[in-house]
């Protein structure tokens, strides 16, 4: 389908559209808040009974999330130790290989014997689809590294841990597209590490991106979109085919494992569609977790739990930050949105549109590590906290673009533009005002109970009720303490049980961090959309030691 | 894993709908009866928190297992009879009636002692008792003589003489006294032999001051004089509708500064006073003229029909109440006349917004923050609720455990009634000496009174100790706890 994934040079029908689904989710958002805290005032019955509803549906929701992250994480620890190289290979001999691990399994441990069974099954899934891959020693990676003011440190850290993949560095080209609008020091940095890994990989290339390109923000996405082209016209140059390129686009801090690459490319070549589907590892944020404040921790660990949860739904899973793709389908699609600042999932939906809907994520069972947010100064880790999470939450500016293009679009089925439209718009109005209902206006209705409310049934029982949730939800909580405990690396020096414990509590901070670093950012850049106050992209500011 | 997410997410759903009618049925007081003509039925609630806390609870003859603070629910419509017990208490009963789907709240029940705990705090005889309003201080008269009147700080419950043994006043007899809210600044007037003097003292000096400041006053008695802050610099005396001030200071005094006035009151540096059916104002300096704050019409002329002189009292910010001389009382809000004839006296709580008032032989309790009644054709403010009557000479009230009792002396006996139950009768707690005043603080939940013997001063525990009580002296108690007599 044709349709540009832009709000710019609309015409005035589209322009409408656009704007009504721009001031959608904002004005959701304020008109649950405010609508309860009004209700609350003048009709304390039907808030108390809209409150009781509303917190049988969280907590049982918290459960159902709770569990399914448990479970992630177990598989996600199923394939801790898969060597991912060896099945890699397997697949270039399919039969023979299905064949050998049938007697694989026998005497195993219950996690090698399980593991083993999902492959088996994704092996015959592929088998019976009879779309067989490239052989893995013709299976090429393009990682495209955006640069503006990332420090040399960061970037070098970055492409060593590429280059960790032995097996495949000859097959992986490294792209840094940087921005022309850095620092000169910026620009040497990138030259000296250039030099560096020389002869390492494939190839290294820097590709600058001169500003001022028409029809392009000062966005992320317009620079990798610039380099990619680039990394094309290499690759075309090289004679090797699109299809058997993955693309990945990796934030300058990113630290990836010897095996990650190993991991992407089987999940390239075990995927059936795998030209019409992105893949996205587990984001965590260990590369400095452990030298930020207690807080900082928190919120990321929590990002990454949700990113944990987000893999189970693979049918409604959207890309963010790092992820990859088929270079053909990156190519086919017009490569990222250059003027928007959330290009990570909008080239999910990008793709999602112009394949008709023939478009899905695959999870990815293994992690890649980036930097938490860390300004030095705790309150200066706050701000930057804000604004990164307000960047993350100006993703909503996809779901006025998704919207337009499900009307517009007549082949996607109803089911699936209902699916993944309410997904897209539930998902950032609870981003913003589930923790304002949670914290404040759940209790408004006992707090601001008239003399003729606090003399009814109703009253005592939904403070009550509301009592019991929150009691309930600790159990939850607990269940996140103990896996961020299992989930976070060790640190570098020793410590004390007591610190072990001190960790642990640090978790009993999410519903001050959950209104203040999550609902208000996510608040602030839907009223924003709804006020048509564009915003530019600001990089976060991340240190390590 | 999808398909597994699928069978939760569904299960999930199912369980939402099933128990979200559910819950919020039996949040509004729905329950299943195994009884057939009841089958379905909406029930009411009663909640229960006393101090001291942990009564156990029989309803209808049955025992619940919890103790108080609690709430007893699902009860099907009907009268119960409650008992709320706890050992060394005396027992609290009501007949309490539900109706479908309301609650029923006593959150502030106060269990009092089967015997209330006394302690002797001076051994010494006195003939009566009086509470410098909104401060620690009383004073204990043994006679009317000044050399017989001693101080006593109930903070730190120590006592001393008002006068020091050489003073000039001692055996000058004690006429009168003048005491105004949150002012350790006491004026007495005194008489000896032919002549009478005024004598100020501050009480919250180590050694009372006590200052001649007759040359400040003009021949007879001010029927009132008042003055602003804990150290006046001037006093505002009322001779026959004239109003002076005398600046202590420079010793000097402005006669006639309003002229004509039925009462007065002093509030945030200005003087509010009633004249001729006209509420005026002006500077307490005088400096500038004064000025009408609600002018002479047809309305104040219904209010203020009586022409003789009225007590006037901010209570509050917002709140000017008027006291006159045949018992009339009424306020600046709805609907403005609250008592025709009668009143004996009033005592406002912390904030101004509830008032204990009486008449010789009732009491009652007026709230005026209860919400207007809605849908009526007339808009009516508050009514007095008498939660008392059959007294004899009802005397003084304060207000017990915030404002839910009142603890009030009719004759010489101290009573306390719940505010807001009709129908519960008032508990007797001790008798008092003859004619004596009694004083009760709710910061240390104590009644102090002469006992009937011998005359001493003692203190009654009223309240057991709680947090709001430990460790809470301010250098002086809330405004409002006034032994209006």
């Amino acid at each position: 389908m044709t349709f540009t994934y832009s709000r710019e040079g609309l015409g005035r029908k589209e322009e409408f559209f656009q704007r009504v689904f721009e001031i959608l989710p904002g004005a959701t958002s304020w008109s649950l808040i405010l609508g309860l805290v009004a209700l609350s005032f003048w009709l304390p019955l039907v808030s108390s009974i809209l409150v009781i509803a509303f917190l049988l549906g969280w907590i049982l929701r918290l459960f159902y999330l709770t569990f399914f992250l448990m479970l992630s994480y177990l598989r996600l620890s199923l394939e801790k130790r898969t060597d991912w190289s060896e099945r890699t290979r397997g697949i270039d001999r399919l039969d023979a290989y299905c064949e050998s691990l049938k007697k694989r399994s026998v005497g195993k441990d219950w996690k090698t014997g399980l593991s083993l069974w999902f492959q088996r099954e994704e092996l015959m899934k592929l088998k019976a689809s009879g779309k067989l891959p490239a052989l893995s020693s013709e299976i090429y990676h393009l990682v495209v590294i955006p640069v503006v003011k990332e420090r040399a440190a960061v970037i070098e850290a970055n492409i060593a841990s590429i280059a960790g993949n032995q097996d495949l560095c000859k097959q992986i080209l490294i792209t840094i597209a940087l921005e022309g609008r850095a620092q000169a020091a910026v620009k040497e940095g990138v030259r000296e590490i250039v030099e560096k890994f020389r002869g390492r990989f494939m190839d290294l290339l820097i590709v600058e991106h001169p500003d001022g390109i028409p029809g392009e923000a000062r966005v992320k996405g317009a620079n990798t979109t610039f380099a990619a082209k680039a990394a094309a016209a290499y690759f075309k140059k090289q004679r090797i085919p699109f299809e058997n390129v993955v693309v990945s686009c990796f934030d300058a801090d990113t630290i990836v494992g010897p095996q990650y690459f190993s991991c992407l490319t089987y999940c390239f070549m075990i995927c059936p569609d795998r030209h019409r589907a992105s893949f996205q590892p587990i984001p965590v944020y260990h590369n400095n977790i452990w030298e930020v404040p207690g807080f900082a921790r928190v919120v990321e660990t929590g990002s990454s739990f949700f990113q944990l949860i987000e893999t189970t739904d693979p049918e409604k899973l959207v890309t963010f930050s790092s992820h990859s793709m088929s270079f053909q389908a990156l190519v086919e699609v017009g490569y990222w949105p250059v003027d928007m600042i959330s290009e990570d999932s909008g080239i999910f939906w990008k793709s999602y549109l112009h394949f008709d809907g023939h478009y899905q994520v695959v999870p990815l069972l293994t992690t890649l590590s980036m930097d938490v947010v860390d300004a030095g100064v705790w309150w200066r880790t706050v701000v930057s906290l804000y604004k990164q999470k307000r960047r993350w939450a100006w993703g909503v500016e996809n779901f006025p673009l998704v919207m337009r293009g499900f009307l517009k679009n007549k082949k996607i089925s109803l089911y699936n533009k209902m699916r993944h439209g309410f997904k897209l718009f539930e998902s950032h109005v609870t981003w913003a005002a589930l923790p304002f209902l949670l914290t404040f206006v759940g209790w408004l209705p006992s707090l601001l109970a008239g003399e003729e409310f606090s003399k009814t049934v109703l009253y005592y029982s939904a403070n009550r009720f509301t009592q019991a949730i929150f009691s309930l939800s600790s159990l939850a909580l607990i269940g996140t303490v103990f896996l961020s405990i299992w989930l976070l690396p060790r640190k570098k020096k020793k410590t004390s049980l007591i610190w072990t414990l001190i960790h642990g509590l640090e978790w009993f901070l999410v519903p001050v961090i959950l209104v203040f670093l999550s609902a208000m950012p996510a608040l602030d850049a839907q009223t924003r959309l709804m006020f048509n106050r564009r915003m530019e992209f600001w990089v976060s500011d991340k240190r390590r030691a | 894993m999808v398909t597994l997410r699928k069978i939760l997410f569904y299960f999930f759903v199912v369980l939402y709908l099933v128990l979200c009618p559910l819950i919020i049925l039996y949040a509004l007081g729905y329950i299943f009866t195994p009884k057939v003509e009841e089958g379905f039925a909406k029930t009411g609630l009663m909640h229960f928190e006393t101090l001291p806390t942990g009564a156990s609870i029989s309803v209808a003859n049955k025992q619940y297992a919890e103790k108080t603070p609690t709430t007893v629910r699902n009860l099907l419509a009907g009268a119960y009879n409650v008992t709320l017990s706890r050992a060394g208490y005396r027992p609290w009963t009501r007949q309490i009636r539900i109706a479908p789907g309301k609650a029923v709240a006593f959150d502030k029940i106060l269990l009092m002692p089967q015997e209330l705990k006394v302690k002797t705090l001076v051994s010494q005889p006195f003939d009566d008792l009086l509470s410098v309003p909104a401060t620690r201080f009383l004073l204990l008269f043994k006679s009317k003589r000044a050399g017989d009147v001693s101080v006593f700080d109930w903070k730190d419950e120590t006592a001393r003489p008002l006068l020091s043994a050489n003073a000039p006043f001692r055996d000058a007899a004690v006429i009168r006294y003048f005491m105004i809210k949150k002012s350790s600044f006491v004026l007495f007037l005194v008489k000896m032999g032919e002549q009478t003097r005024f004598l100020g003292c501050q009480l919250d000096k180590e050694k009372p001051e006590v200052k001649d400041l007759s040359g400040l006053f003009r021949r007879g008695t001010p029927s009132e004089v008042r003055w602003e802050g804990d150290n006046p610099d001037d006093l505002f005396a009322l001779y026959s509708g004239n109003l002076d001030r005398a600046d202590l200071k420079k010793m000097k005094v402005r006669k006639n500064l309003l002229e004509g006035i039925q009462g007065f009151d002093l509030f945030r540096g200005k003087i509010f006073a009633l004249r001729d059916c006209t509420l005026l104002q002006m500077d307490s300096n005088g400096e500038k003229g004064e000025e009408a704050v609600a002018e002479k019409g047809v309305f104040m002329e219904n209010l203020f029909r009586d022409t003789g002189a009225f007590k006037i009292d901010f209570i509050s910010g917002r709140t000017l109440c008027f006291l006159g001389a045949t018992g009339e009382f009424f306020a600046n809000e709805l609907p403005y006349r609250f008592v025709s004839v009668g009143l004996k006296g009033y005592q406002p709580d912390d904030g101004g917004r509830k008032i204990a008032l009486w008449q010789k032989e009732r009491l009652g309790v007026l709230d005026f923050t209860k919400e207007a009644r809605k849908k009526e054709l007339f808009e009516r403010g508050p009514e007095i609720d008498w939660i008392y009557e059959g007294g004899e000479a009802i005397a003084q009230a304060y207000f017990v455990y915030g404002t839910s009792h009142v603890l009030f002396r009719d004759q010489a006996e101290v009573f306390l009634a719940p505010v807001g139950e009709s129908g519960a009768a008032a508990e007797a707690l001790v008798k008092v000496r003859e004619k004596s005043a009694v004083f009760y603080s709710d910061k240390t939940g104590r009644l102090y009174y002469l006992e009937p013997g011998q005359g001493y001063l003692v203190a009654a525990d009223i309240l057991p100790e709680w947090p709001g009580l430990s460790g809470m002296f301010p250098e002086f108690e809330a405004p409002g706890q006034e032994a209006a007599k």
